[in-house]
This record gives structure tokens, C-alpha cells and sequence, in this order.
């Protein structure tokens, strides 16, 4: 797929596709200078960009190695002046920040597979069958994304009491195995509809019935759009606060994005403040997140590409 | 695009269904059955107890006690801070979602370049996506402080004598969560569904354009952002809808000060049903602000036929 | 209602608490966990009678937001399970984002049945009443006579504030005497040429607070005087023109006819929005670090801020720690407002004799130095526990006048504190702030307004 994208004003186009052979207008060595100037203007306008995501990220380093003095002091330091890499140990000698960590990674490891099972199951349904009534639904699943999760959040924590589910994992967790979030959904809907009906007819020859075409001819082409609902859900788990704050009492069973504000909620009951150690855990959490991100990257972009969102 | 509905015409005379009808819907509804539950356990369920709950006096500790339609009569008349919260967010909204969509448009528009080392700026304005929202608002709460922030500091240094107060001044309130939700948002997700929008335009549609004699910028006006425009409104409109459901910085950072500016619907539900524990106001409120949401989807739908253009139709 | 202590018996306690720990000192190491911040000399712990032990397996659950993660409440149940092996104890660190987030929780996990043996309703947070309305707390009257428990091991005040309608609901946490003083960089004050008043006197005048505010005032440099306009602040400042917010009954506001309290509000109101000489309201989150910092000389705290102002100090050269009691009032009273936590039993409970027992473990002299000094929570609650914080810091005498002479604060009596809080905090702070354009009669009467509203609201 070889693609040339649009670029930024200033600069020519010169297809590489084979098909194509474009004359620009102008002598070839103002394209040059124009292709050069273009270049410089994307990157500035990258830079640009980039220090503006940066600077609070490296503000975030800064201060996770200050001390706490240093980071309260009415005048901000930007650099500390010893690197107190103690803070990285506090943050796990002080808490079970471990523990928290790997709790996060529990509820991960149960939720995507549980979404990509279900959303798949979902998708399908949507994708390959007419079914009576199927429009109503997808109507449905798509109007569950507009109304505020406060509406059916207090009834669904009385339920979860009544069930005594409080204090687990299940309310966390239950939710991605019920067809998972209606955007994932919609997403691999999309995709699965870009994979040729003629492959599931081959196999419906070959005497397949749905469930074996799913799993064996659809599932297998589905990767890139797996891999992202994969990262989206690992995302979506890693850094929730509210679902973890809301039902999980013990201590031991937090999640690390929780257990986080026990750093900022401390610094009200003791007299030293900890936001040097905040910087630090959020640090720590940001760091398996970046490698996934970094390596899975690719899959991720194509995946949302493949499923053809050009909705 | 979805597929074509068959829906079974019931004329006079019944018409037995067809066993190949019969096997779609078996297998459509086995498939859709672990969504189906979710669905009516989850969501319709609970629904259906919160409106219930939205007609009477609850406080979670006593059984609920039914008063009727009073709480949607006093949240027009008696509440002081409906209309207001109501107001702000909306201008919330209007300010926030244009800005992120075009935003990462944009930025995706820069990113979309064969440009060396494009992949490293690609992660680093993904990064702030991945930082955990608390850090997040604390971060800025410091760079921002009125008097001796990184930010102000600065200004001043470029002779700025009244920086603004940012978080604690409340005409610069909104702006300030509204810098973060930036910081945190313009690189991440919704930038990745531009960059697939835009490799999946085709690239026969550049060199029409460019044979035309079209230079970069005309190429964007007339190529890009038309067929991006799919891409936009259903950016658009999840934007919008996580916009007027803004609660979570605004409730870190300012509880909702100074002086109510950061007091936002979302918020206001809060306080009600977790602070004052009016858990069946909270729910009504709830109520009507799903409706809010839901018209304004529909309204966006209605718009985009006209200005959306889909490919291939 | 405070009965005042009198000084005899006040030294009598000490003497013996002194006494007391000395000897203990000499005894063998009692059963104290190992705590890096523990005062030397550990005492035995004295206040807790061991009562008949039975054999018979006991659990208990503590629930509370109170100092997790420092230690105190892990050590707290160590040394009493300790001593009650039969006994287990588990502990349910609460962590909201703030301390009323943790209310909702409380009162959610109440309704579910799954609320601990140990809780804590704060009565300073409000929740205390309506908790009680809602019986959620059992009255510990029986226990306490059962055990013939001695109740001047505590201040009167905070005893007082353990009762609600002629019973008693718990037995004393964190407690103080609010945002009592004006804290003060003693450096800075006195390069300003200024003099130190007696931390413990009562003679500084609001007009010469005001007049010292202007001296320390430098454009562009320093400030003289923060202060925030909460309702613990808002209280005190009345009271220190010898007026009030609201009524002792908690019905109504007085801010719109008591012409003392409009004097208060008038002080702060000139220095703040006219003079604008005072930090802006939402930046003042930073007032303890400003003050370290040299940008900011003193502040409208209490004496507990002094004491953590103190320890804060790393450089003795730019920071000493001062401050200036509220002179008294015509009624001989001193301004403050007390301020009190709880322990509570819960009705619930399936082993009350024994979580009472817990309760007495906690509220002792240990558990309530631990708490001060480990769990960081400001618990002047017991004369003995201030006599040996003396020890250990001079400071803590400070803290004595106001303590023994204080004014309890006046509750909504519709139990709405939240509610209350928030509306002080909005309207007053909108009131002072310099940004906003709002003339004094006008921000006067919305504040009243919206505080008798709260009041007027049906009851929690």
C-alpha cells in the first residue's frame, strides 16, 4: 500500500507509485528549494509541537527526582539540585506500589481477552448476520456511548452490593466480557466487514458452520484491529481511577491508579507533603505503557486504518 | 458502510419465514447474546432503577421515598446552580471539542509526512495520552501557579506585568483545564483515527488534483479535508459527548472553584448524589442530562448529511 | 461549656503523667512497635485495664481515612492483639480524594451491611449528627459506665463534642483548637522592625494585626497576611470582632444583623479586595511553603500550623517559627473554634464490649501520642498527651490557653455541614477575592443569603 500522503503547504508532491508520473509546474530547482523550505516548516512546526508535550513531561522527571522542599518551594526549581533517586525506592517501600502495579496488570490480563472474545462475538453478529431486529440494536449498542455513565453508575454499584461484589474485581472486570465497550465494538465491526464475504462462503462449502468460520477463517485476518482493541482496553484498564476508587476497599487490592492518590490524600494527614513521590509512581505507571505503545505501534495504526474508519 | 436490511415484510396472509431467515437470526442473537446480557444487566437495568430513583428522596443510608415530579420541578426553579453549571459546560464544550479535533487534525496532517525520524515525534505526542490523569492535572496545577508557576515566570521574563491567574482566577479557569485536556488528548487517540483517515484517502485523488495544476494548500482544502470529513464527525461527535461529560480535572483541580467557574454539569450530578447524598435529585439530574446529550447527537447526525461526504456514494 | 481545668489539677495530671513516665522509663521496654519517630522513653501503656479476657475468637474491622500508611493504626492493633490474642483486627485504610469523599463511601458500605466495628464520623466534618440521626453509631453511654471509665483523661471540650442529644457517640481522635493565631516568620517580622507579642497572650489588637499586615507588605515582594476564607476561618474572624456566623441552635445566619461579625468581614474585606495587599484566595494552598520561603510572613492558621511551620524549617536562618494569639473577647472567651474528631463504635456491630475496649486502646496516651507523632494528626485531646508533646517540643504550650478556654463551634441543626462548608467557602471567597467586582454590602448579603438557605434546607 503504497501511499503518498498529503503534506504541508509548501511542498510539491512527487508520487512514487509506479502509475504515476507527475510534472510539477516550475523549474526542478525551486521544487528543491521549495521541498527544503517545506521540510524546515514541518519540522518547526514538529518541534513546536513537540515542546509543548515535552516540557510538562519533563517537568514530570524533574520533579518525581526533587525533594519534597524543593518541589513546595514557592519558586520552582526546574532542575533538582541532587537527583534523589530515593524517591523511586519510597515509592515502593512506602506503599505496595508493586503490588498495585501488578493488581493493574490482574485486571488487564482478565479484560482483553474477555473484550476481544465478546466485542468479536458482537461485531459478527453485526457484520456477517441479518438477524430481525438487528438495526434496533446497533442503534442501541451506538446510544450507549451517549449517555453519562453517571446515570447507571450509582444502580449498578447497589447491584454489585447486593451481590456482594464489592470489594473484588468483578465489577471491573465484568463488563469486558459482556461484549466489551460499544466503541471496540463498533470498531471491529467495521473491520470485519472489509474481509471478503466470498472467504466465509468457501468455508460454509467446506461444511463450516459460523462459530468455525469466526475462529478459523475471520479471527486469523483480524489481527491489526485485535492488536488495537487489545491496547485501547489495556489503556482504557491501566489508568482508571474512578472504577478502582469506587469499589475496591482494601488496601492491598488497589490498582496503581488509585493507590496513586494515596500519595496526594497522605500529604493532607502528614506533615510531609509527598507530591515529589506522585511524580514518581506516575513515572513508574507511564513506563510499561510507553514500551507497549512503542513496540505495538504499528499493529495500532494499521489496525484503526484497516478497519476502514472512513466510515 | 452497513450492510443492507432485510426486514421482513408481514403482509395479510402469513408469511412463514424462510429457514435461512430463521438461521440468521439464531445465529445473529447466539453471537450477540454475552453483549445481550451486559447490555439489559449493565445498562438497561440499572437505567431503569436510576430513573425510578430520579422520583423519589434517596440518601443511600434510608430506603428511597417517592415525591413524584418534585426533583425535575426544582432543578428549573430552585436550583442556583443548574442553569449556570449547564452554561459553562457548554461553553466548555464549543471551546474545547473544535479546538481538540482540529487540533490533532492538524497534527496528524503534520505526522502523515515521510519526514526522518517522524516516528519519534509520533511517540512523543502520543506520551501525554499515557500519563495518568491525576499526574496530569497536579502538573499543571504547579507550571500554572498564578504567582510563581514555569509559565508566569516566563511571561513575565517576556514582560507580561499581569500574567493571568490561570487556575485561580475564574475567568482563566476553563482555559487552564481546557490546556490540559489538550496536553493530554491532541496526540493521543483521536490523532491516530485521523492518521487512518487520511491513509486511507487514496493517493489517485492528489495526483488528479496536482495534474490540475493544484498546489499543497489546495490540495488540503479540496482533497483532505472533504474526505476527512467522516473522520471529523465521529470525532466530533465522541468529542462532544466526552466534553459535556467533563468531570474529572475539573474535580481534581478546582473542585469546582474559584467561584463555581469550573462548575460543570458532571460535577454538579456529583456533588449532589456524593456530597449532599440527594442521590434521587442526583439521578434526575442524571436523567436530563442524558436527553441533553442525546439531541445533540441526533442534531449532529442530522447536520452531517449535509456536510459529510462519504466515499463512494 | 468548657468547665475550665483548674490549675492544680491540670499540674496534679501532669506531675503524675511525669512521674508516671519516669518510671515507666526505667521498667523494662513495654510492648511499643518499632517506630522511627516514637518519643524516647517509651511509656507502658497505662490506660488500658485489661478487662476479663475471653477465650472465644473475636474479629473486628477498623475503617477509617485516618494516617494509613504511616503506621500508627498497624501498630495500634499489634499492641493490643497483643495483648488480646483472641482477638483480630482488620484494618480498612480509607483513601478518597479528600476526607468527605470518604463519608460517601462510609455511609454506602452501611447500606450494604459491610460497615466496620471501629469507624469515625468527624463531628467537625458534620457527618457526626446525621450519622447518629440515621443510626449508624451506637451511643456508648452502658460501655463507659460499665467500665467505669475515667473521662477527665480528656479536655472537656472534646468530651463535649462526643455527645449529641443528651448521649454520648465516642471517645476522642485528632482534636484542636482551630484556626486560632496568626502565624508568623519570626525573621522577617523582626528585620521589619516589628516585636514578637507572647505566643501565649491575648493583647494583640485586629487593628495592630492590620497595621503589622501593611508594615510586612512589600509590592511586588512579599506579602504580610494570607489567609483563606473557609468557614473554620470565617467562624474565627467573627468571633475575634466578638461576634459569630451563626447561631449556637444552627438555624440561622447572623452575618446580616450582628454588627460585630460585619466588622470582622469588614477588616478582611479592606486588607484583601481594596487594599489587595493579601494573596489571591485560590492561590493560598501555598501559604505554608510561602511562609518557608520567605514570600510570605504571616498567615491566618493555628497553632497547629505553627507547630508544622516549626518542623518544617530547614534553614533557621531565613525561618523561625512565631505567633500571635486572637486577643480576647469581652466575654472573657478566646477566639477559636474547636475542632474534634471521633472514634466510633458502630451499631452494627456484632462485638461492641470489645471494639469499645479497642476504642480506650486507641484514645489512650500512647495510641494518642502515636497518633500526633507517627499518624501526624493534630491530637491535643488529653492533658497528658500535650504535657509530654511539651516535652518533647515547647511549642505544644502554645496550645494550652485556647484549649482550655474554648468556644465549641455551632453545627447546622439540619446536619447539612457539607452543604454549609460549601457555601461559606464559595460566597466568602468570592467576596474577598480581588479579581471579582463585588461591592462589600453585596457580597455581605449574598453570603447570608446563601448560608440561610443551607440552613433552611429539610433536614439530611
Amino acid at each position: 500500500m503504497a501511499m503518498m500522503p498529503p503534506s504541508t503547504p509548501g511542498t510539491p508532491t512527487v508520487a512514487v507509485a509506479p502509475q504515476a508520473i507527475i510534472i510539477e509546474p516550475g523549474s526542478t530547482s525551486s521544487i528543491r528549494q521549495r521541498r527544503t523550505g517545506g521540510k524546515i516548516l514541518s519540522y518547526a512546526l514538529l518541534t513546536f509541537a513537540g515542546l509543548f508535550f515535552a516540557i510538562p513531561l519533563l517537568w514530570t522527571i524533574s520533579s518525581s527526582l526533587q525533594t519534597w522542599q524543593e518541589l513546595r518551594s514557592y519558586v520552582p526549581h526546574f532542575l533538582p539540585e541532587m537527583p534523589q533517586w530515593n524517591n523511586y525506592i519510597q515509592v515502593f517501600t512506602l506503599v505496595p506500589f508493586a503490588r498495585w502495579m501488578l493488581n493493574s496488570l490482574t485486571i488487564v490480563l482478565i479484560n482483553i481477552p474477555g473484550t476481544i472474545l465478546t466485542a468479536t462475538l458482537t461485531a459478527y453478529a453485526f457484520a456477517r448476520f441479518n438477524f430481525v431486529g438487528k438495526n434496533v440494536w446497533f442503534v442501541l449498542l451506538l446510544s450507549t456511548m451517549m449517555i453519562p455513565a453517571i446515570v447507571t453508575f450509582i444502580p449498578q454499584y447497589l447491584l454489585f452490593f447486593n451481590l456482594k461484589f464489592i470489594d473484588t474485581y468483578i465489577p471491573l472486570t465484568i463488563g469486558s466480557w459482556l461484549g466489551g465497550s460499544a466503541f471496540m465494538v463498533f470498531l471491529l465491526r467495521q473491520f470485519i466487514m472489509t474481509i471478503p464475504r466470498e472467504l466465509d462462503e468457501a468455508a460454509i462449502v467446506d461444511g463450516a458452520n459460523p462459530l468455525r468460520i469466526l475462529f478459523s477463517v475471520i479471527m486469523p485476518l483480524m489481527k491489526p484491529a485485535l492488536i488495537t482493541v487489545a491496547i485501547l482496553q489495556f489503556l482504557a484498564d491501566w489508568n482508571d481511577f474512578f472504577g478502582p476508587f469506587i469499589y475496591i476497599n482494601t488496601m492491598l487490592k488497589y490498582t496503581a491508579a488509585v493507590g496513586l492518590r494515596t500519595f496526594q490524600t497522605m500529604a493532607l494527614e502528614i506533615t510531609d507533603p509527598r507530591d515529589h513521590l506522585l511524580m514518581a509512581g506516575a513515572a513508574i505507571m507511564t513506563i510499561p505503557v510507553l514500551i507497549l505503545f512503542a513496540v505495538a505501534q504499528r499493529y495500532f495504526v494499521s489496525g484503526v486504518v484497516m478497519s476502514g474508519l472512513k466510515l | 458502510m452497513a450492510n443492507a436490511t432485510t426486514s421482513l415484510k408481514v403482509v395479510s396472509g402469513r408469511r412463514r419465514m424462510s429457514p435461512a431467515q430463521r438461521r440468521q437470526n439464531l445465529y445473529g442473537y447466539l453471537f450477540l447474546t454475552p453483549w445481550l446480557i451486559g447490555f439489559f444487566g449493565l445498562f438497561i437495568g440499572p437505567g431503569l432503577y436510576s430513573f425510578y430513583l430520579s422520583f423519589t428522596k434517596y440518601d443511600v443510608i434510608s430506603a428511597p421515598i417517592f415525591v413524584a415530579t418534585r426533583n425535575y420541578v426544582d432543578m428549573f426553579t430552585k436550583d442556583d446552580l443548574f442553569w449556570s453549571s449547564l452554561a459553562r459546560t457548554g461553553y466548555y464544550a464549543i471551546v474545547s471539542v473544535p479546538l481538540s479535533v482540529f487540533g490533532s487534525m492538524f497534527l496528524a496532517i503534520l505526522l502523515n509526512s515521510k519526514l526522518r525520524g517522524i516516528t519519534i515525534f509520533r511517540t512523543l505526542f502520543f506520551m501525554p495520552s499515557l500519563v495518568p490523569l491525576v499526574a496530569s492535572v497536579i502538573l499543571f496545577k504547579i507550571l500554572l501557579n498564578s504567582d510563581f508557576g514555569l509559565v508566569n515566570a516566563g511571561l513575565r521574563g517576556l514582560g507580561i506585568q499581569d500574567p493571568p491567574g490561570w487556575f485561580a482566577d475564574s475567568r482563566w479557569s476553563i482555559p487552564s483545564l481546557i490546556l490540559v485536556r489538550l496536553w493530554g488528548s491532541l496526540g493521543g487517540t483521536q490523532m491516530i483515527i485521523f492518521l487512518a483517515g487520511l491513509q486511507g484517502i487514496p493517493t489517485e485523488l492528489y495526483d488528479a488534483a496536482s495534474i490540475d495544476g493544484a498546489g499543497a494548500w489546495q490540495r488540503t482544502r479540496h482533497v483532505t479535508i472533504p474526505l476527512l470529513t467522516p473522520t471529523i464527525f465521529f470525532n466530533t461527535v465522541l468529542g462532544v459527548i466526552g466534553a459535556l461529560q467533563t468531570f474529572a480535572a475539573a474535580f481534581i483541580a478546582t473542585e469546582g472553584g474559584p467561584n463555581f467557574s469550573t462548575w460543570f454539569f458532571a460535577l454538579h450530578i456529583w456533588k449532589q448524589a456524593f456530597d449532599y447524598f440527594n442521590m434521587g435529585y442526583a439521578a434526575a439530574l442524571a436523567w436530563f442530562f442524558a436527553l441533553v446529550i442525546v439531541a445533540l447527537t441526533l442534531v449532529q447526525m442530522r447536520l452531517s448529511r449535509r456536510m459529510v461526504f462519504y466515499m463512494g456514494e | 461549656m468548657a468547665r475550665n481545668i483548674s490549675r492544680r489539677q491540670f499540674l496534679k495530671t501532669v506531675g503524675i503523667t511525669a512521674i508516671a513516665g519516669t518510671l515507666a522509663a526505667c521498667a523494662p521496654a513495654a510492648t511499643t512497635a518499632p517506630s522511627p519517630t516514637q518519643p524516647s522513653g517509651a511509656s507502658a501503656d497505662k490506660a488500658t485495664a485489661a478487662p476479663a479476657v475471653s477465650t472465644e475468637k473475636i474479629s473486628l474491622k477498623w475503617d477509617t481515612f485516618r494516617a494509613p500508611g504511616t503506621g500508627w493504626n498497624e501498630e495500634r492493633i499489634k499492641t493490643f492483639t497483643d495483648k488480646n490474642p483472641n482477638v483480630s483486627i482488620e484494618f480498612r485504610g480509607l483513601t478518597g480524594a479528600t476526607q468527605q469523599d470518604n463519608y460517601g463511601k462510609m455511609y454506602a458500605q452501611f447500606a450494604a451491611g459491610d460497615l466496620g466495628d471501629i469507624i469515625a464520623f468527624d463531628p467537625s466534618h458534620f457527618q457526626f449528627w446525621r450519622a447518629i440521626d440515621k443510626s449508624v453509631i451506637a451511643p456508648i453511654d452502658d460501655l463507659v459506665k460499665a467500665d467505669n471509665t475515667d473521662m477527665t483523661q480528656w479536655y472537656d471540650q472534646f468530651i463535649a463534642l462526643q455527645k449529641y442529644k443528651g448521649q454520648m457517640y465516642g471517645l476522642p481522635s485528632w482534636g484542636w483548637a482551630g484556626q486560632d493565631t496568626i502565624v508568623i516568620n519570626a525573621v522577617q517580622f523582626k528585620a521589619a522592625g516589628l516585636t514578637l507579642p507572647d505566643p501565649k497572650g491575648h493583647e494583640t489588637s485586629m487593628d495592630t494585626i492590620a497595621e503589622w499586615a501593611h508594615k510586612l507588605y512589600t509590592k511586588g515582594g512579599v506579602y504580610g497576611l494570607g489567609m483563606t476564607f473557609d468557614e473554620s476561618h470565617l467562624v474565627v474572624l467573627a468571633r475575634a470582632f466578638n461576634g459569630d456566623v451563626i447561631d449556637a441552635d444552627g438555624k440561622k445566619s447572623l452575618l446580616a444583623t450582628d454588627k460585630n461579625a460585619q466588622a470582622g468581614l469588614q477588616w478582611a474585606y479592606k486588607m484583601a479586595k481594596e487594599e489587595k495587599i493579601m494573596p489571591r484566595p485560590a492561590d493560598v494552598t501555598n501559604m505554608a511553603a510561602a511562609l518557608l520561603d520567605g514570600k510570605m510572613t504571616m498567615y491566618w492558621g493555628g497553632s497547629l500550623d505553627a507547630r508544622n511551620f516549626k518542623r518544617g524549617i530547614k534553614d533557621a536562618t531565613k525561618a523561625e517559627a512565631a505567633q500571635a494569639l486572637l486577643p480576647k473577647r469581652t466575654d472573657g472567651k478566646f477566639p477559636c473554634q474547636i475542632r474534634g474528631g471521633t472514634w466510633n463504635i458502630a451499631k452494627t456491630s456484632k462485638n461492641p464490649q470489645m471494639a469499645y475496649q479497642f476504642l480506650k486502646h486507641i484514645t489512650s496516651l500512647d495510641g494518642c501520642i502515636g497518633f500526633n507523632l507517627v499518624g501526624g494528626q493534630g491530637a491535643f485531646v488529653r492533658p497528658d498527651a500535650v504535657a509530654q508533646l511539651i516535652k518533647q517540643d515547647p511549642i505544644h504550650e502554645w496550645f494550652i490557653p485556647n484549649l482550655q478556654n474554648g468556644i465549641v463551634a455551632n453545627a447546622p441543626s439540619n446536619s447539612r455541614g457539607k452543604e454549609y462548608n460549601d457555601a461559606i467557602a464559595a460566597y466568602a471567597t468570592k467576596m474577598m477575592d480581588p479579581n471579582e467586582n463585588m461591592a462589600f454590602d453585596k457580597g455581605l448579603q449574598d453570603l447570608h443569603d446563601n448560608i440561610q438557605k443551607v440552613l433552611d434546607m429539610e433536614p439530611a
